[in-house]
């Protein structure tokens, strides 16, 4: 993202939801740049057929998120939901600092389980920053997510704590450092992994 | 953000197939306990190990549980302990052992290396004292670990410390009679000795090293063996450099866990990191095996045609893949073939498919030698000198390291169980195809000269 003076320009944060085809992502990016736009961050997925896309964006000070928001809206299918946040720069965010654990759960697909999880981690002060899914044999679900644990948190106790949460659901539960995971699959020096 | 599969195959390696941190090995050196005083002599060496090592394990422990990963041995190497004993009797050598014995104990340390000595070139004084200790050392400690090394690619054999050393080993299993020669199970003679092994018996911190340092050896065989399993399973079909493939993957992600793990304790403890060791140690347990390898590559008979060959091959992966997976690769860093810790090695002796002879072959192209070997009540130390001489010289001519450790059971005849429990294992005596006829060759004594290919200057 280029840099520029931040009374010139607004920055905006914007969610699309629609019914997923060919084709999507262009024409969201070409409405971005008719108002002169300039993406930074952005995430996109589909979910059961769904397109779903965040980004940020930097325009020029005359555009509004309204501007925006319309043009995207008029760009893409009637049932799309568009959401664009006015995001100030420097703007602050409330969640912890920490470190970066994945937390993983295995056991029976049923309602409530997610609700469980995410109940243990705010109960723990710890932010969830990715969540995903995985099917295995019918009727089982695997969770992964990777989540920040407050820097002043005993992880250990977390860890049992979770466990323990979890068996009481039938679930199979971890908490680990990401790093173990960056090791494994990542072509970079441990060093780096660990600050040295 | 992590994909989806790298988590997943992550936790199965961890969940599923055992992936662990095998050891991590600290390495204190002891020179600065020296002292004319034995009393003072062996507190020194006590407070020494306390004082470095204290919270080794702690530590380890709380490295373990952030990263959810076991390790599984939390061990000590000190610096050559010959080194303290010139002007010493062989009293001050066993109250050297105990006081090692006891500090690892306090420490919570389940074997400690380093009684040891270098004598590839000469015996000194204080080196002869350690030499003529082991029988008692041996028998008063549980803890303790001997190495010797009697030869290098540079140097040659030193024969008159081999056949010093083997009188030793058949004193020391006697000594130790009642554990059925177990203390022989904490005796290695190497050739080609590396500085930073921190797999036992033959850990030690070399005369090069840091004055603490973190080794580590990476995780066992059951990794291995399983990702071999899983692609002969997808691909019934699989070539042998597919299977080669496919452990250099998974030695690079091994490597990886265990570089990860020891930069980690070594940070604790503020001291430097020192090797990966790519080796693949295996246990008794069943699924911990390093011929289950061997058996899932298509060698159904351990011992069979063959056999030598699939040892090079996944000797070889280990060390590519490792190799490329961290900077810091060191120690023996292949596959061992520990007769007795493996339970698929140990039965194909039984079965009478695996010789000592095919052992020896294998050592040819493994990451250490014979290893784990129990022999009859009445092999002479002519013989098991013979034995550690003719795998030194694969060592010395083959430029890697040999080692030896084998168990003269007192009173046991070939073809006997034996059962030491625990990580020791069990197996079945076993005897070379000519148990005599070298006791005049060994007892010329003197020095087998270096080789041509050691002088690289």
């Amino acid at each position: 993202m280029h840099k520029s003076k931040s009374s010139d320009f607004r920055c905006f944060i914007t969610s699309v939801l629609v019914p997923d085809r060919v084709g999507l992502l262009c024409d969201v990016t070409k409405a971005v740049f008719a108002l002169e736009g300039n993406i930074g961050s952005i995430r996109q997925n589909v979910v059961d057929g769904h397109f779903n896309l965040v980004f940020n964006s930097e325009h020029p000070a005359s555009v509004s998120p309204e501007t925006l928001r319309s043009l995207l809206s008029g760009s893409l299918e009637a049932e799309a939901f568009v959401t664009v946040l006015d995001c100030p720069a420097g703007r602050k965010f409330s969640a912890p600092a920490g470190s970066r654990f994945v937390i993983m759960t295995r056991g029976p697909d049923k309602p409530g389980t997610i609700f469980a999880i995410s109940s243990f981690m705010v109960e723990h002060n710890i932010n969830i920053q990715e969540w995903m899914v995985e099917k295995e044999e019918v009727g089982k679900v695997v969770y992964i997510a990777q989540v920040i644990v407050p820097a002043a948190a005993d992880f250990r106790l977390i860890q049992n704590s979770f466990r323990d949460e979890m068996a009481k659901l039938g679930l199979t539960a971890l908490l680990c450092h990401e790093n173990i995971f960056r090791a494994t699959n990542e072509i970079v020096p441990i060093k780096s992994l660990i600050g040295q | 953000m992590l994909a989806r599969q790298d988590v997943l195959s992550t936790i199965r390696m961890v969940r599923e197939e055992n992936l662990d941190v095998r050891t991590v090995t600290l390495g204190v050196n002891l020179n600065t306990c020296a002292n004319p005083d034995p009393d003072q002599l062996a507190r020194a060496v006590y407070d020494r190990i306390i004082d470095k090592a204290g919270r080794l394990v702690r530590y380890c422990e709380e490295v373990s549980d952030k990263y959810g990963l076991p390790i599984v041995n939390k061990r000590i190497a000190v610096s050559p302990v010959s080194l303290l004993l010139e002007g010493h009797t062989i009293e001050t050598a066993v109250k050297v052992c105990q006081a090692l014995d006891a500090a690892a104990e306090k420490v919570r340390i389940d074997l400690l290396g380093g009684f040891s000595a270098l004598v590839q070139k000469g015996v000194t004084p204080g080196e002869r004292t350690l030499i003529d200790s082991l029988p008692q050392a041996l028998k008063l400690t549980r803890r303790v670990c001997a190495s010797f090394n009697v030869g290098t690619t540079k140097a040659g054999i030193n024969v008159d410390a081999v056949l010093m050393i083997a009188r030793q080993i058949i004193a020391t299993a006697e000594a130790t009679r009642d554990t059925r020669g177990f203390g022989c199970a904490k005796i290695v003679v190497f050739a080609n000795m590396p500085e930073d092994n921190p797999f036992m018996a033959g850990a030690v911190l070399g005369p090069g090293e840091p004055e603490c340092v973190i080794n580590v050896g990476v995780s066992g065989p059951g990794v291995v063996k399983r990702a071999v399993d899983r692609l002969v399973r997808n691909d019934p079909e699989a070539t042998l450099d597919e299977i080669a493939e496919e452990i250099k993957h998974t030695a690079f992600r091994v490597t990886r866990t265990g570089e990860l793990i020891g930069r980690e304790v070594a940070d604790r403890l503020d001291i430097p990191f020192g090797v990966v060791d790519l080796s693949l140690a295996p246990t008794p347990r069943v699924g911990d095996s390093v011929g289950e390898i061997y058996q899932s590559m298509g060698i159904s008979r351990i011992g069979a045609p063959g056999t030598t060959a699939a040892v090079m091959l996944l000797n070889d992966a280990v060390k590519k893949g490792g190799s490329f997976a961290s900077s810091a690769v060191g120690g023996l860093s292949g596959a061992f073939i520990p007769v007795m810790e493996d339970h698929a090695l140990s039965q194909a002796v039984t079965d009478g498919t695996l010789t000592l002879e095919k052992l020896e072959a294998m050592t040819a192209v493994c990451s250490v030698g014979l290893d784990m070997i129990l022999l009859p009540g009445d092999t002479s130390p002519e013989t098991v000198a013979g034995i550690i001489l003719d795998e030194a010289a694969i060592g010395i001519t083959g430029r890697k390291t040999t080692g030896v450790r084998v168990i003269p059971v007192p009173g046991a005849v070939k073809g006997e169980y034996v059962d030491f429990g625990g990580l020791f294992g069990a197996g079945t005596v076993t005897a070379p195809a000519s148990p005599e006829g070298s006791a005049e060759f060994v007892r010329r004594g003197g020095h087998v000269p270096a080789p041509i290919h050691g002088m690289m200057n």
